[in-house]
C-alpha cells in the first residue's frame, strides 16, 4: 500500500472526530452566538465519567451510552443555568462581545478542575471495545482499526441523525429559524429559550461522543482533549461555522491535512499547522472555504 | 352585543423620558378590520411591540375575547390566536418559502427530544407542509414553495410572511405596513385578500386609499395619543386629523401621510 494513501486514511477516523467536535461547537454558536471553550472540559468530564461507568459495570456500550446522554444534560444545564442568565445580564453592551469568551474560558478551566479534583491528574488509559490495531485486507496490514471503523461509523450515524432532525422535523425548523433571528422566530411561536437548550443539549453530546472516541487511541487527562478543542475549532471555522455540513467537510479535511503534515513533516507542526489554517482562514476567508459570503446576519 | 376579540385600555410607554404612547385605547370586533394610522412617529408600530411583547408597557391593560390578559410575551401570540407580519419581511433566508410557513406551525408540533430523535415526526412533518401549502397557495405564493427568500422580488416576499401569518389561522391579525413596496397590482391583491379574511385585522398602513378601503372603523394616532377614531368617513373629516397630516397634501392621496 502507498504511503499516501495510508496516511489519508490514518487521518479519515481522526477527521470523523474533528468533525463531531466541530458540529458541536458550530451548535452552540448557531443556537446562542456564544463560542463555547467550555466544551473540551464538557467532553472531558463526560469522558471521564463514562470511564467511571466502566470501571463499575464493565460495560463498554454503557460507558459510551452514559457517557453521550451526561454530555448532552450537562450541555442543557450548562445553558440554563450559566449561559442563559449571563446573556440576559450582559447580553447588550461593550461587554456583551467579551462576557461569553470568558465564561465559557473560565468553566472550561472550572470543568478540568472538577475532574483533576476527582481523578487526579495523571494519564489514564481509556477502553475499547474493538481492537485498535490495524486490520489486515488481502494480507497486507493498514492503518486502520477495527476501532477506527466504530469512530468512523458511530461520526456518521450522528451526524446523519443531526441531519435528519435539523431537515425533516418541526424541532429542527424551529432550531433553524431560532438561528437565523430569534424575534421574528418568537412571532412566528417558536420558543427560542427551550430551543437554544436543545441545541447546548445536543452539542455536549456530541462533544461526549468525540471524548470517548479519541481517548482509546491516546489517553485521558484534564486536559486531554484541549487539542481536540483547537482542531474543532479550526474544522468549524473552515467549515464557516454556521453550517453543520460545513463543519463535517472541515473535521475531514483538517484529519487529511493534519495526517499528511504528520507523515511528511513530524509530530511537532501538526499543532502549529492547525493553528496557521486557523489564522489564515480568519484572515483571508472569514465566512469559511464553505460558507458563502454575507449570507447571514450575525 | 358580541364584546370585542382585542380591548386596550390606558396603554402608556415611555421611552427614556419621551411619552411614546399616552393613554391608548383601542377595540378590535370578531372579523372586523381596523386600520391604524398616523404621521410617522406617532407610535403605531410601539403599539404593535406592545400587543406582541417586545415592549412592556409601563401601565394599561389588555382584554382577549373579554377577558383580562397579561400583555403576551413574542411567542405566545400564536397559540392566543394572534399572527403579527412585521414592516419588511422579516423571513428567514436560510429556508425556502414553504419552510418558512411552516416554522409558524412547529409549536402545535411535539417538540420533545427523543420523538424527534426516533422519528415520529417524519409524518408531523408532511402535516405542516401540507397546512404551509395551503396557506401560501391561498397567498398565491404556491409555486415559490422551494424558493429561498432571497432568490425574490419584494412584493412575492410579502406574499409569503403573510402566508406566515395566516397558516396558524389566527383569530386576530396584526399587519404592520403591507402595501409597502406593492405596485398597483399587487396592492389591489392585497385589499381583496384582506376583505375576504374571516379574522379580524388589525391594519398599520400609511396607503390611505387601501386603509380608507378595507377598514370599517380607523384609529389615529399622533404623539402616542389617539386623536381620533370612527368609520372611515368621519375620520377622514375630522378637523384634528387634518391638522395632524398638514402639510402632506390632504387625506385620500396616495401615501398622504408620508
Amino acid at each position: 500500500m502507498s504511503t499516501l494513501l495510508s496516511t489519508l486514511i490514518t487521518g479519515l477516523s481522526l477527521g470523523a472526530i474533528y468533525s463531531l467536535m466541530a458540529i458541536a461547537l458550530i451548535l452552540v454558536w448557531r443556537s446562542t452566538r456564544v463560542v463555547n471553550f467550555a466544551q473540551a472540559g464538557q467532553a472531558v468530564l463526560s469522558t471521564y465519567i463514562g470511564l467511571e461507568i466502566h470501571r463499575m459495570t464493565g460495560s463498554y456500550w454503557l460507558a459510551i451510552v452514559l457517557s453521550i446522554i451526561f454530555g448532552g444534560v450537562l450541555g442543557g444545564l450548562i445553558d440554563l443555568a450559566l449561559v442563559r442568565p449571563l446573556l440576559r445580564r450582559a447580553g447588550s453592551g461593550p461587554e456583551a462581545a467579551v462576557a461569553p469568551v470568558i465564561a465559557t474560558l473560565g468553566l472550561l478551566a472550572v470543568l478540568q478542575g472538577v475532574v483533576g479534583m476527582f481523578w487526579g491528574g495523571e494519564l489514564i488509559k481509556f477502553p475499547s471495545a474493538f481492537s485498535t490495531a490495524g486490520l489486515s485486507i488481502g494480507g497486507s496490514k493498514i492503518p486502520f482499526s477495527a476501532f477506527d471503523l466504530f469512530t468512523v461509523g458511530a461520526s456518521l450515524a450522528v451526524m446523519l441523525a443531526f441531519s435528519f432532525i435539523f431537515q425533516r422535523t418541526g424541532l429542527g425548523l424551529s432550531m433553524r429559524a431560532a438561528a437565523f433571528s430569534p424575534e421574528v422566530a418568537q412571532l412566528a411561536g417558536v420558543r427560542t429559550g427551550r430551543v437554544r437548550t436543545i441545541g447546548w443539549s445536543f452539542a455536549g453530546a456530541a462533544g461526549g461522543l468525540a471524548g470517548v472516541l479519541i481517548t482509546p487511541t491516546t489517553f485521558l487527562a484534564p486536559n486531554s482533549l484541549d487539542l481536540l478543542l483547537v482542531f474543532g475549532f479550526t474544522a468549524a471555522v473552515v467549515g464557516g461555522l454556521e453550517s453543520m455540513i460545513g463543519g463535517a467537510l472541515g473535521g475531514l479535511a483538517l484529519g487529511f491535512g493534519l495526517a499528511l503534515v504528520l507523515q511528511y513533516a513530524g509530530s511537532s507542526y501538526t499543532f502549529m499547522t492547525a493553528f496557521v489554517v486557523l489564522l489564515a482562514v480568519l484572515l483571508l476567508r472569514p465566512q469559511g472555504l464553505i460558507g458563502k459570503r454575507g449570507g447571514r446576519r450575525v | 352585543m358580541t364584546s370585542p376579540i382585542l380591548a386596550l385600555e390606558g396603554v402608556n410607554v415611555t421611552f427614556g423620558g419621551l411619552r411614546a404612547l399616552s393613554d391608548v385605547h383601542l377595540e378590535v370586533f370578531p372579523g372586523q378590520v381596523v386600520g391604524l394610522i398616523g404621521p410617522n412617529g406617532a407610535g403605531k408600530t410601539t403599539l404593535f411591540n406592545v400587543m406582541s411583547g417586545f415592549v412592556t408597557p409601563e401601565s394599561g391593560s389588555m382584554a382577549w375575547e373579554g377577558e383580562l390578559i397579561r400583555f403576551p410575551k413574542p411567542d405566545q401570540l400564536i397559540k392566543r390566536g394572534m399572527a403579527r407580519t412585521l414592516q419588511g419581511v422579516g423571513l428567514f433566508s436560510d429556508l425556502t418559502c414553504v419552510e418558512n410557513v411552516m416554522v409558524a406551525l412547529t409549536h402545535k408540533s411535539r417538540t420533545g427530544m427523543l420523538s424527534a430523535i426516533f422519528g415520529t415526526y417524519d409524518r408531523d412533518e408532511a402535516k405542516l407542509r401540507i397546512r404551509a401549502m395551503e396557506a401560501l397557495e391561498f397567498c398565491g405564493a404556491a409555486d415559490l414553495a422551494n424558493s429561498k427568500p432571497s432568490d425574490l422580488a419584494f412584493p412575492l416576499l410579502k406574499r409569503v410572511s403573510l402566508a406566515r401569518a395566516l397558516v396558524a389561522e389566527p383569530k386576530l391579525l396584526l399587519l404592520d405596513e403591507p402595501a409597502g413596496g406593492l405596485g398597483a397590482e399587487d396592492l389591489r391583491w392585497l385589499a381583496e385578500i384582506i376583505k375576504s379574511l374571516s379574522c379580524a385585522v388589525l391594519l398599520v398602513e400609511h396607503h390611505m386609499d387601501l386603509v380608507m378601503s378595507v377598514s370599517e372603523k380607523i384609529y389615529v394616532l399622533d404623539f402616542g395619543q389617539v386623536i381620533a377614531s370612527g368609520a372611515p368617513e368621519q375620520v377622514r373629516q375630522d378637523p384634528g386629523v387634518i391638522a395632524a397630516y398638514l402639510g402632506a397634501a390632504a387625506l385620500g392621496g396616495n401615501n398622504a401621510a408620508h
